[in-house]
């Protein structure tokens, strides 16, 4: 039996397979290839960053993964062959984008099917991220670091089979985005989501990740890979992630860049 | 040191400003001493008659029920149109000609088609006052649809929110500041010109009786009716559109 779960942990649960990908600059009227090629796995439960330089199509990318584009050149799929779209999906912003004129619960439950149990999940996962004071509260009356938070809750309130972050802790403050990336973690443990993080801060990446890929500038692809193999709970400010980071800048110098 | 008081509070001034017209009006009717500017003291004698022993309420209900239909029918065809136009761009181009058309003629020449082509009825009256206002609602609803915020919508779909859910949670609560702002316009307009419809076309209603009042030369009772009817609207814009506004930007100023 043992045996058994742990294989099945180790098989890959979602295949990302983009022959190419044409964008159209519709102010321009130009078509810009934004992907090309671009092929990678990600088993299930693993928190995966995707690292690159702005421009690398990162977005086309999470609008196809979250199925908002399904004009896909390629294959996006799970293992049993279904797609994102036939799943429930977390996802967070580069802002919180919490809807201005319903309160906290509303806004997490919102999302969801409004069930009963989707109701106490949500109540759930606003006590885990310690805002059960504010349920009733508009986000308006919240500081950006609460309204992240919200997010947070939101993007896990529907069990998603996958969760996609697009730069979620971007322009904040470093203590507040350190004590979101915590919550983070902690519901990601909870609730062993298949985490796809896109982020151009490494250190952060190496913070958080099991995995990260790092992508080349437009068209963009796969250049490197690279496992984190830091015991978790991990420290925010520990040595191993600065190792790691500097060993990595030291032999791909340009790595952030989009360049190997 | 006390004038100062009064000056600056404004529920005095309001009061100031009020007992001031009734003097000046006052004033002026006992001058002219003629039955053309009736004093306060005999309006308000025909107004508490009217409204115990006269006809006043049924009229002023009447009234209010149009007031009330024309109005729905006009916020409800107007935000459905304006919608419409502001997101789809054909829909805009085919419909754009028509709006203007309508938003040019004058209100006197809907009611008048109107009565000629339905006849005198009410369903020609209810008529008449909507398409009246409709163009109105619509500019404004369209405004509104031009300028939503389509990063919300995106949360919706990412979410995968149903569509009637996604309309009503994330688009339309966009739009409330516009549809309010056409509400208000719309109120004031429309009880105007149903009084208009039903001066030249039906047995009843305020407007009916000002047209009655007019050709008895009956000042007082017009300044009656009128009062009350002004009293009404009041009551309407403090008791109901007032509430509705706080509890839908409740979230706003907290």
């Amino acid at each position: 039996m043992e045996e058994h779960i742990k294989t099945e942990d180790n098989t890959f649960d979602l295949n990302v397979k983009i022959n190419t990908k044409i964008y159209e600059d519709k102010n321009q009227k130009t078509f810009n290839t934004a992907i090309k090629d671009m092929i990678f796995d990600v088993p299930q439960g693993e928190f995966c960053s995707l690292v690159g330089p702005s421009g690398c199509g990162k977005t086309t990318l999470l609008n196809m993964l979250s199925g908002l584009d399904q004009n896909i050149d390629g294959n996006i799929n799970y293992r049993d062959g279904s797609k994102p779209n036939d799943w429930p999906i977390g996802y967070m912003f580069q802002e919180a984008r919490l809807i201005p004129w319903l309160t906290v619960r509303e806004n997490v439950d919102i999302v969801t099917d409004q069930s009963e149990a989707s109701k106490n999940l949500g109540i759930e996962l606003i006590k885990e991220i310690e805002l059960e004071k504010y349920m009733n509260s508009y986000p308006s009356q919240l500081s950006g670091g609460m309204q992240r938070r919200v997010a947070i809750a939101r993007a896990f309130v529907n069990k998603p089979r996958i969760l996609l972050l697009d730069e979620p802790f971007i322009s904040l403050d470093q203590n507040v985005a350190n004590l979101l990336r915590q919550i983070l973690l902690r519901s990601w443990q909870n609730q062993k989501t298949t985490i796809i993080f896109v982020t151009h801060d490494l250190r952060e990446a190496i913070y958080l990740s099991d995995r990260i890929l790092f992508l080349s500038k437009g068209p963009s692809k796969i250049i490197h890979e690279s496992q984190i193999n830091i015991k978790r709970p991990r420290q925010t400010d520990s040595k191993e992630v600065e190792e790691i980071r500097n060993k990595l800048l030291e032999t791909h110098p340009d790595i952030l860049s989009g360049k190997i | 040191m006390i004038r100062n008081n009064i000056l600056n509070n404004p529920i005095y001034m309001r009061i100031v400003s009020f007992l001031l017209l009734l003097f000046v009006w006052q004033f002026f009717a006992f001058i002219l001493n003629s039955s053309v500017l009736p004093s306060p003291n005999e309006v308000v004698k025909i107004f508490i008659y009217e409204i115990f022993e006269g006809e006043m309420l049924y009229h002023l209900g009447i009234t209010l029920w149009r007031v009330i239909l024309a109005f729905s029918i006009a916020m409800l065809l107007g935000i459905g149109l304006g919608i419409a136009m502001g997101s789809r761009k054909n829909v805009n181009i085919m419909l754009d000609g028509w709006h203007i058309l309508l938003l040019n003629t004058p209100a006197l020449v809907t009611i008048i088609l109107c009565y000629v082509w339905f006849g005198l009825n009410e369903i020609a009256a209810i008529t008449a006052v909507a398409l009246n206002k409709i163009p109105n609602v619509l500019v404004t609803v369209r405004e509104g649809t031009r300028a939503i915020d389509t990063k919300l919508l995106e949360v919706a779909n990412v979410f995968k929110v149903g569509k009637t859910k996604k309309f009503f949670k994330f688009f339309l609560p966009q739009l409330y500041p516009y549809i309010m702002a056409a509400a208000r316009g719309g109120i004031a307009l429309i009880w105007k010109i149903v009084l208009v419809v039903e001066l030249l076309g039906r047995s009843n209603g305020v407007g009916f009786k000002l047209n009655e009042f007019f050709n008895l030369f009956d000042i007082a009772s017009l300044f009656a009716y009128t009062l009350a009817f002004v009293a009404v609207m009041v009551f309407v814009e403090y008791a109901i559109v007032n509430p509705i506004e706080r509890r839908l930007n409740k979230w706003r100023n907290t």
